[in-house]
């Protein structure tokens, strides 16, 4: 038995805990750079503001409305997600966290009433984080996400759907269109569409091995879970990535190279410190750069470069130095440049690398250089140590203008009381 | 709220999580914002409290978003 706690309008709700005079209020939180729309409350949904509405077409019309906007801003969700899943996990002895605002638990061998439990699940979550939940309930994941998404779209429900019951589960499939099964994206309803499978019953009642032969073995595990029989596992741990991508669009285009240094070197210590997090090394770096794709006025362009590294390393200085020098290579000038891309490849754990006896060395005492690192800017904020060439505030920066306190991680910027 | 030994610029430490009684010190959110005082519950009515002599205790008659309790204060005595 399972169940999929999820965070309602998870951004927005983040900034409605500081500001609960926004309770009632439209909010819309912003993509990075202010681009366009990532996050909406039940209000902002209902004024028909699209999911990716691009900021600057609507902004006149979100002023109209009185839509509150807010930049994304990430420390904050991070810490608040911390705080969600920490409360389930003191209520739940298994906890899957799916994503920043999604948990699976499983329920197997829960004394008592499960609806009650996912209740207990939903105040508890609001009244220590601030944060509103809803429950979905079923013996599958792919039930209890199902179930869950059918808390939300009635509100009747109390936040707490129970899809036990195989009577009220086929009625629910009944009347579910096939899109919103966990796992079937537009693509494939549009595939399944011919077939005449319709709602997520016609996909749970189609038979299976045509499912596998036609289209995955993935799909045919989807309806089987739709039927209530139980392939998916609860995945505690995360298997490490296989790959580490660090980029973002710079606040304004840059035409010079050593601004395009500074943000390369810093998506690399970003990059470095997920690297070290999970006990990996890089065998592989790739840099890319590119000039904005859509203005026909200006010349475009666009390059990546492989940067060798003498070793597979964690070491901040030794993947910013080679990814300094791929950039300087890639590099024309005479280009407005939007964009640029840190790439960590062939990552493998500490563990099973096997020194080359005629590479270089790698550099003594680097392992605890970076751990005492990764340990400051862990108390004092990210960026407190850096390599000296990324300045404080760079002008490269992303433009957040409508950023709100980091209240939760930095002591300057603490919600303040009369 | 110097009555209850919080001063201006003081850092304090809340919690969410238990349940407000009268005589704890709270942050609520009253008439579009966010402010620090005493909860004083009687029989009929609820009151908050500004520990402070300059101030009236004002009568809560609509509902009472209390949004933490205050557990601990910060107090800064030497800034150097």
């Amino acid at each position: 038995m399972f169940a999929l706690i999820d965070c309602n309008s998870f951004y927005c709700s983040c900034e409605r805990v500081y500001r609960p005079w926004l309770d009632d209020v439209p909010v819309v939180v912003l993509s990075n750079n202010d681009g366009c729309v990532i996050a909406r409350t039940r209000e902002a949904k209902r004024l028909g503001i699209p999911m990716g509405a691009p900021y600057f077409q609507w902004r006149d019309q979100l002023r109209e409305w009185g839509v509150v906007c807010f930049s994304s801003n990430y420390e904050l969700y991070g810490e608040m997600s911390a705080r969600v899943m920490a409360t389930l996990e003191d209520m739940f002895p298994r906890v899957e966290v799916y994503s920043i605002d999604e948990a699976f638990a499983d329920l197997t061998g829960m004394q008592g009433d499960l609806v009650d439990l996912g209740r207990e699940a939903r105040e508890r979550v609001l009244r220590w984080t601030g944060i509103p939940v809803g429950v979905g309930i079923g013996p599958t994941k792919t039930l209890a996400k199902l179930a869950n998404w059918a808390a939300k779209t009635w509100r009747k429900s109390g936040g707490v759907i129970d899809l036990r019951d195989p009577a009220r589960r086929d009625k629910l499939l009944q009347m579910t269109e096939v899109s919103e099964v966990w796992g079937v994206g537009r693509r494939l309803t549009a595939k399944l569409a011919p077939l005449g499978i319709r709602t997520a019953w016609d996909l749970a009642t189609y038979d299976p091995a045509s499912l596998r032969r036609q289209f995955s073995v993935v799909l045919e595990k989807t309806a089987r879970e739709l039927r209530g029989i139980s392939c998916l596992e609860l995945e505690e741990a995360t298997p490490p990535k296989q790959m580490i991508c660090s980029s973002k669009m710079f606040g304004s285009r840059v035409r010079e190279l050593p601004p395009i240094r500074e943000a390369v070197a810093s998506y690399v210590t970003k990059a470095a410190e997920k690297l070290r997090s999970q006990n990996s090394l890089a065998g592989a770096l790739q840099v890319a750069i590119r000039t904005g794709m859509h203005n026909p006025d200006q010349p475009r362009y666009a390059n990546a470069i492989n940067c060798p590294l003498p070793y597979p390393t964690d070491d901040t200085r030794v993947l910013a130095a080679a990814a300094v020098r791929g950039l300087d290579a890639i590099y024309r000038p005479g280009y407005a440049y939007s964009k640029a891309e840190v790439l960590l490849m062939d990552l493998r754990q500490r563990g099973e690398f096997t020194g080359d006896l005629f590479a270089d060395a790698p550099r003594p005492g680097a392992d605890r250089l970076m751990a005492v690192v990764d340990r400051i800017n862990a108390r004092e904020g990210r960026g407190t140590v850096r390599l000296g060439r990324i300045p404080a505030s760079p002008e490269w920066a992303m433009k957040r203008e409508m950023m709100s306190p980091r209240y939760t991680t930095r002591w300057d910027e603490l919600m303040v009381v009369r | 709220m110097i009555g209850a030994g919080v001063y201006d610029g003081d850092v304090l430490v809340v919690n969410r999580a238990i349940e407000a009684r009268s005589g704890d010190i709270i942050v609520a959110y009253v008439d579009g914002g966010m402010t620090v005082k005493r909860l004083h519950v009687t029989e009929d009515a609820v009151w908050l409290r500004a520990e402070n002599a300059e101030y009236r205790p004002i009568q809560v008659t609509e509902s009472l978003h209390v949004w933490a309790v205050a557990t601990h204060n910060l107090h800064t005595l030497c800034s150097r």
